[in-house]
């Protein structure tokens, strides 16, 4: 998803006056003139500069359109696959702790491979062995404690 | 001589060994994937230094990222898709001299010059960055303000096409880095109330998410393109080193100078240096009309710049915490995390880990001869690996590592935001490097600042009040005015 010079600019220019709206509230160091309003002030003012240059070439520009959606955005099955890889992570940040880690991993791949048009019994295959890979390279080996949920201890 | 045998003694061990060699052939395969970057690689590598001794997982980043560098000349000449951007600058010349029946010839410059710029950047490395550390010594609040406001300068006008957008993306990646409670006041600083958000955003995940899964969702998008044709076979790729090495010493010399150069400045790496020492082949050519025809000149300078840059990025990352590109962002932030923390006193505490580094820099580009050869040698199974495996995979791996990085999913949840703006930033042409620069330079430029603010009760002549600083001082005001006159001058010339 492309967006215009003007969209863009917009977008900094609210970022930076909220940036500097908040850092004014910041306290300084007890009894000096600087603290932690100081940094954050300095860089608000830069993105409020930047975007006001960029929203100046952009309306000097023309009227390009706010947002250019390119060619891979029409094809509705890849955008779907997309928002569904995204939505795989959002699923392992809310589910890995009950589920565990072995399952969680398994379906996350599985998925992923049929986004990618992988034959189902070879993604199922895969899948399986990549999330015992993982956990045993990860678990076993450098000691991460991924979460198990439901699935007993490994003998490993 | 006693602190180069301890620190032979430290590389001699068979777990960093194994850790290097390992790390060479993850570095060779992300490498030659086309698409994946080494910078992605130096990423993907870091969960798994958590768990390694610290010479290990320093040895086994640069091992990784040297080979990457290289291998990404492999899919270049034999489908013509550079497999890292280092390697897009000389990929025509590549290719069509394997369409020539010349693939060896190619091959073999790449192997042979990309491990000879390697040794020579991390040659200048070894004597650069001591006699620098000890110059370093000597630096205040205000050196360092300067330095690190040189570096970031770099960064944002090194190799962006929009400087607008260059410093939008750097002004990105200091609000980052003012996120949470190390600050000058010591409160919480854009939390928003979150507990996590108080020790700062994590640096791994957000490498993880901005170069990995950002890279996964682009396949995602572009349908997974997959590799349709067959590599070809490769000859003898040893035939023509002695007559390269003969007719091209001078490309290889250039190529070593430039790509050295180049990796010294802050912001710009391999592929910069590629690109610039490609140009400067061109132009001082007797030939410039073969270049882009199937001509190993160009392919010579440039492969040799940019191993060279990659080694020689590694100076201002160690003498003064500020990186020379995007892995040697990562490669900080690794450092820090192994109690080595770079600047001048990593050389007087701890010289004996950092020297064994550096012969493990000496140790990797040599190793790169057998197994480039070796790579060579299967590169015709490796590039038929297609996408919709590997992606799948990266994905769960990039989960993974990012839990690994703080043992909570709070890694992984900022992993998959900075993978969506990473995306969004490639789509509109705004340059990642900055943001990750800003990122790391943050801290280091807020606390010089204040220091010296509060050191003089803000008496701004003081920021150049001393030799050194006022010469980085003048420095920076000469690039800008180079950098304000290339902008008034395209301007004249429509006129």
């Amino acid at each position: 998803m492309r967006f215009s010079d003007v969209t863009l600019g917009a977008i900094f220019l609210i970022i930076g006056l909220a940036l500097g709206w908040y850092s004014l509230g910041l306290p300084a160091i007890p009894g000096q003139q600087y603290g932690a309003a100081t940094f954050p002030l300095f860089i608000s003012a830069g993105l409020i500069a930047c975007s006001l240059r960029l929203l100046y070439t952009g309306i000097r520009s023309g009227n390009a359109p706010l947002v250019y959606i390119p060619e891979e955005f029409k094809d509705a099955r890849a955008v779907l696959g997309a928002l569904v890889t995204i939505l795989l992570v959002v699923f392992y940040i809310l589910f890995s702790r009950t589920l565990g880690f072995i399952p969680t991993a398994v379906i996350i791949s599985f998925v992923m491979f049929l986004i990618f048009r992988v034959k189902p019994i070879t993604a199922a295959v895969i899948a399986v062995v990549a999330a015992f890979a993982c956990d045993f390279i990860f678990r076993t080996l450098l000691l991460v404690p991924l979460p198990f949920g439901p699935m007993p201890r490994l003998p490993w | 001589m006693d602190i180069m045998l301890q620190a032979a003694g430290l590389v001699a061990n068979w777990n960093v060994l194994l850790a290097v060699v390992a790390a060479s052939m993850f570095g060779l395969f992300v490498g030659a994937v086309p698409g994946l970057t080494a910078t992605m690689a130096t990423a993907m590598l870091v969960p798994l230094t958590f768990f390694m001794e610290p010479v290990a997982a320093v040895g086994a980043m640069v091992a990784c990222s040297a080979m990457a560098i290289f291998a990404g000349d492999i899919p270049g000449a034999l489908l013509r898709m550079p497999g890292t951007p280092a390697s897009a600058a000389y990929v025509e010349d590549l290719y069509r001299l394997t369409q020539k029946g010349k693939a060896e010839l190619g091959l073999g410059a790449c192997v042979l010059f990309s491990a000879l710029g390697g040794l020579f950047g991390s040659l200048v490395l070894i004597f650069a960055a001591p006699w620098l550390a000890e110059f370093a010594m000597k630096f205040s609040s205000q050196e360092y303000f300067w330095m690190a406001l040189l570096g970031l300068t770099c960064a944002v006008f090194m190799g962006t096409s929009s400087a607008v957008k260059g410093l939008l993306s750097l002004f990105m990646g200091l609000t980052i880095a003012s996120i949470g409670l190390n600050n000058p006041a010591g409160v919480p600083r854009l939390t928003f109330g979150s507990v996590e958000m108080l020790s700062g955003i994590d640096f791994i995940p957000v490498m993880i998410g901005i170069f990995a899964v950002s890279e996964v969702l682009r396949t995602v998008l572009n349908s997974g393109d997959g590799l349709a044709q067959a590599p070809q076979a490769v000859g003898n790729i040893f035939r023509n080193w002695g007559e390269l090495l003969r007719t091209r010493w001078k490309q290889l010399i250039r190529g070593n100078i430039t790509g050295t150069g180049v990796g010294i400045l802050p912001g710009a790496g391999s592929d910069v240096a590629a690109y610039v020492s490609y140009a400067i082949s061109r132009r001082f050519s007797k030939t410039p009309e073969k270049y882009g025809t199937g001509h190993v000149e160009g392919v010579v300078e440039a492969a040799s710049a940019n191993n060279a840059s990659l080694s020689s990025a590694w100076v201002p990352a160690l003498v003064f915490g500020i990186p020379g590109d995007t892995i040697t962002a990562i490669v900080i932030g690794v450092l820090y995390v192994k109690g080595m923390n770079p600047g001048p006193t990593l050389f007087l505490f701890n010289p004996q880990t950092i020297y064994a580094v550096f012969l493990i820099f000496i140790l990797a580009n040599l190793v790169m001869i057998p197994l480039g050869w070796g790579l060579i040698k299967f590169s015709k199974n490796i590039l038929r690996i297609s996408k919709a495996i590997l992606m799948p995979l990266i994905l769960l791996f990039c989960i993974v590592g990012a839990f690994a990085s703080n043992n909570a999913v709070y890694g992984v949840t900022i992993m998959l935001a900075f993978g969506v703006v990473g995306y969004l930033m490639m789509e509109n042409d705004i340059p990642i490097a900055p943001l990750v620069l800003g990122i790391v330079i943050g801290p280091l430029l807020e606390d010089s600042l204040i220091s010296t603010l509060l050191k003089y009760q803000g008496s701004l002549i003081d920021f150049v009040n001393r030799p050194i600083a006022f010469a980085l001082f003048v420095i920076y005001c000469l690039i800008w005015v180079t950098i304000i006159r290339s902008w008034v001058r395209p301007k004249r010339q429509p006129a």
